[in-house]
């Protein structure tokens, strides 16, 4: 086809000041309805059985989608004539022009789109990407929001789940794993290490029963690494109970003659 | 007492049938509380009930029907229990009995009293020949470093013991040792209550309160009158049994306190009319209109849920006890506000949580995704 001679009168519909008000109707609606439910939905989710929380959450996402998808497919038949010819012509002039344009913009857009449907994160998962870590809080459609536990927000744009691994700590489920490490002497016996740590994990009122309690110890250069591996039955409960498990191992870690080092040990040749 | 319709088995922990709601019942209720939560909806009027009830002071249930169910779980306990107990030759094994916390707290204590068995309350398994019955384990129980290594030693003893023991124990305390100690495996068979439905709360209800014309405030109807088929034609019960978790105590309890009306007469004039006259007694009715599940203020709400979940593990606790089993300080004013709402009671300088209130405190912390107990 060639575009320059294509008669771009029979591209358009005829145009008048009903059509964009029409237009601006469309969008306005659709604008509010999605800011009506991305302020009420996190409130009432707030209130729902945590186990509902996180799939209420996802609505949003999920209703933005629609409602950009409803208001194209009201706006495309009042602004264009929709034959085959247009059809392809339109889809041409708007590919080339995303191409140049909004090259940026629309790679996210569109990972913005997949990020729906294959579900690397979700609202109010906890996920990392590079060195960012945070809780999911908000999903655009160019990027996703993070709020980190210095309660930093960061945004990151979708298109980096093209190039970059996601790392999702909870995958959608409402508990992830938490890791309390200590490092002790890698020359003195700890015995009875992994039954004080397993209780350490049982006493915690953090503690998602349920759910395993691992020791992991392995040797290190400087030392013998031990890491408490348990689950709180709440994601939001992840860095108290890692500090409950923290504070409280060590402890008992002391109480047990289980000598704790510091690598290297600083002050010890004062 | 027996009936037909009442369960008279004790069934193995891990059958048990959780009574459920019909969904239509549960949409309501999950519908109206989130509104209640919102602040959207502050009482639970309803249209049907007529306007000039007063609420009722005392208790609706007669002494006769809480006998009559002691009675009746007795029944229970002895087809299980009775002759294993009184067994005197081996092999010895050890039982655990789970109940719910809604279960009166002396009901282990007084059948093992009644029946002339051995008892103990403390962690020690003296020598004997017949069962020794431990009434509650829940009070051996710390979550705490030291409390763990004494029930561990406990378990070894038990391990090792040359007579029947049975313990009973909370459904939340045994749900805590199941995950997180080797309690299944010194346990030879685990056993609970099985759940009371809607047709044996209709059957007890009827049997001791036959009198009354009790109304569900959400219907209009009847609660008692059963269809053709024998099954009964409103839900209130069915859902009752689900809120009480299938527990007898608790969905009596619940149907006392949704007894906040008192019976006036009413239709006397049309039934005057047609010219029948009866007389009071069936002229009134008891209008049944569930209470809210109470809400904990936003300031505490967390703390609260800790709290409240300690007490369904440990049972009964003193305040520094409280401190001892959660590793983050209580505020000062959060027990006196759990009080204040019908949650917990103090006695003698311990708290727990009120038995009556416990179908709310569960409903609470399994909105709040606190582990639950399982049977």
């Amino acid at each position: 086809m060639d575009a320059e001679s294509y008669d771009l009168t029979r591209l358009f519909n005829e145009l008048t000041g009903w059509t964009f008000l029409q237009i601006g109707l469309v969008v306005l609606l659709c604008f509010l309805l999605y800011h009506l439910l991305r302020y009420v939905v996190p409130k009432v989710a707030e209130h729902l059985p945590a186990r509902l929380r996180l799939i209420a959450l996802n609505v949003i996402p999920l209703a933005r989608l629609g409602l950009f998808a409803v208001a194209v497919i009201l706006i495309i038949p009042m602004v264009f004539n929709i034959t085959l010819k247009n059809f392809v012509f339109v889809l041409g002039t708007v590919g080339v022009a995303l191409g140049f344009a909004i090259k940026d913009w629309a790679t996210s857009a569109v990972a913005g789109i997949v990020a729906v449907f294959e579900r690397p994160y979700r609202s109010g998962d906890w996920i990392r990407i590079g060195d960012d870590y945070g809780e999911v809080i908000d999903i655009h459609t160019r990027s996703v929001k993070l709020r980190t536990a210095d309660d930093d927000v960061v945004t990151i744009p979708h298109s980096r789940i093209w190039t970059e691994n996601i790392v999702n700590a909870n995958d959608g489920s409402k508990t992830l794993m938490c890791i309390a490490e200590f490092m002790v002497a890698p020359d003195r016996p700890t015995p009875g290490i992994t039954d004080i740590l397993t209780d350490v994990a049982h006493t915690s009122p953090y503690l998602d029963w349920a759910r395993p309690v691992k020791v992991i110890i392995c040797n290190e250069v400087y030392a013998t690494r031990v890491r408490l591996k348990a689950y709180p039955f709440e994601l939001r409960d992840q860095f108290n109970f890692t500090t409950d498990l923290t504070t409280r191992g060590r402890d008992a870690l002391i109480n047990a003659d289980i000598k704790i080092v510091a690598t290297p040990e600083f002050g010890s040749y004062q | 007492m027996t009936s037909s319709l009442f369960p008279t088995e004790l069934l193995p922990v891990g059958g048990y049938d959780w009574p459920r709601a019909p969904a239509t019942s549960s949409l309501k209720d999950g519908y109206r509380r989130l509104w209640e939560k919102l602040r959207v909806l502050d009482d639970r009027q309803t249209d049907l009930a007529p306007d000039d009830l007063e609420r009722m002071s005392g208790s609706l249930i007669p002494d006769a029907l809480w006998s009559a169910l002691r009675a009746h779980q007795f029944e229970c306990l002895d087809k299980v229990y009775l002759e294993w107990a009184r067994r005197k030759d081996g092999p010895h094994s050890v039982c655990a009995f789970v109940m719910m916390p809604s279960v009166p707290q002396d009901l282990l204590a007084d059948w093992t009293r009644d029946r002339g068995l051995d008892l103990v309350e403390a962690a020690a398994v003296p020598s004997g020949q017949t069962a020794l019955i431990v009434p509650d384990i829940s009070s051996l129980v710390r979550r705490t470093m030291d409390g763990r290594a004494a029930m561990r030693s406990y378990l070894a003893e038990l391990d090792g013991a040359s007579r029947n023991v049975l313990l009973g124990v909370s459904s939340w305390t045994w749900t805590y040792l199941a995950q997180t100690s080797a309690i299944e495996a010194v346990v030879s068979d685990a056993r609970c209550f099985a759940p009371f439905r809607d047709k044996a709360l209709a059957e007890l209800i009827r049997a001791h309160m036959g009198d009354e014309v009790l109304k569900s405030a959400a219907s209009g109807n009847d609660i008692l009158t059963e269809d053709g088929d024998g099954d009964l034609k409103d839900n209130y019960l069915k859902t009752l049994a689900a809120r009480a978790y299938g527990c007898p105590w608790a969905a009596i309890r619940l149907l006392d306190a949704a007894v906040n009306r008192e019976a006036e007469t009413q239709d006397r004039d049309n039934k005057d009319k047609d010219g029948k006259k009866d007389d009071d007694k069936d002229d009134k009715a008891t209008w049944l209109q569930d209470q809210a599940v109470p809400q904990l203020p936003e300031h505490f709400e967390r703390i609260g849920h800790f709290v409240l979940h300690a007490l369904l593990i440990h049972g009964p606790l003193a305040g520094g006890d409280l401190d001892a089993v959660l590793p983050l300080s209580v505020p000062v004013g959060v027990a006196s506000a759990l009080g204040r709402l019908g949650l917990i009671d103090e006695d003698a300088g311990k708290i727990s949580v009120r038995e009556s209130a416990y179908p709310h405190v569960r409903r609470i912390l399994s909105e709040a995704g606190l582990p639950l107990d399982r049977l």
